[in-house]
């Protein structure tokens, strides 16, 4: 069995009994992205699962819903604002990078408060909070020792962000 | 690969071919979003003399409940074969669809 359904099975106070056995001895040929979503939908559902948000929350990183919001519902305006995400994160985390190696703290919290709105629309609003920290310390000089694991931070969310999103997008695209 | 009878305002949705499988799901979810958009509320997917319904199969009826649910309409199931019928136990699928072994009486639920 698919290691995540075992633990959907462990987590499960009915044990054995709501579980959704959804493995790849049942069904040998669909694909672990299919898979995923079937899970996703049958927990969606279900009336114990769909009140648990461990269950429901398919994405840790990005707010599908408030992405759609954004987009107002229109797939195309979706994937032109996720494809201008992908260009302008890693072009940011790059620039922190140099930034902060030059320890040029001002311009880094310019940067930090243009990130801030980049990861807002993708609804990340919890490394957004952190941005709004690191501009308005950077700006300052302030705490300059966090900075580096800021910048790791905005790094690796946005990098998880962006594995997420591929996924959407599949999604989208049916593929 | 679907046919839509109406009785008592009520979208009984029945299937053409005895599989439910990758190969038509994308016309299903077509088809019976269709009925979504008309704007009706009750419909039965008649699962009379479909005897193979594979992952995706399962994933499209998954989808189709969800997007009921998301339109504040009822969907229900009815007359699943036992082969069928046993895969859906098998994946606790009874406690999310709301199934009828006879058409008539899940006609009777919805009036």
């Amino acid at each position: 069995m698919v290691k995540e359904f075992l633990i959907v099975n462990d987590f499960s106070p009915y044990k054995n009994s709501t579980y959704f056995p959804f493995s790849k001895h049942l069904f040998p040929v669909c694909k672990e992205a299919d898979q995923k979503n079937i899970l996703y939908l049958f927990h969606s559902l279900h009336p114990f699962y769909s009140n648990c948000s461990q269950y429901t929350m398919k994405y840790r990183y990005i707010n599908t819903e408030y992405l759609d919001s954004v987009s107002g519902g229109d797939d195309s305006i979706m994937l032109e604002i996720i494809n201008m995400f992908r260009e302008q994160a890693v072009e940011m985390h790059n620039e922190m990078k140099m930034l902060l190696a030059e320890k040029n703290y001002v311009n880094l919290g310019l940067l930090a408060h243009k990130a801030k709105s980049s990861v807002a629309i993708m609804g990340m609003t919890d490394l957004a909070g952190m941005l709004k920290t690191f501009e308005l310390q950077a700006k300052e000089g302030k705490e300059p020792g966090q900075y580096e694991s800021w910048v790791n931070r905005f790094g690796n969310d946005t990098a998880e962000a962006m594995k997420e999103l591929d996924d959407l997008v599949k999604l989208k695209s049916g593929t | 690969m679907i046919s839509v009878e109406r009785r008592d305002k009520i979208d009984i949705v029945s299937f053409t071919t005895d599989k439910i499988n990758a190969l038509i799901t994308d016309e299903i979810k077509e088809g019976i979003g269709q009925v979504f958009q008309n704007g009706n509320t009750k419909i039965i997917i008649n699962l009379r003399n479909v005897r193979y319904i594979d992952s995706s199969g399962f994933g499209c009826l998954l989808s189709l409940m969800k997007t009921a649910r998301n339109n504040f309409c009822t969907l229900k199931f009815a007359s699943p074969e036992p082969a069928v019928m046993e895969v859906l136990k098998t994946l606790n699928l009874h406690t999310v669809f709301d199934i009828y072994d006879d058409l008539d009486e899940c006609v009777r639920s919805l009036r």
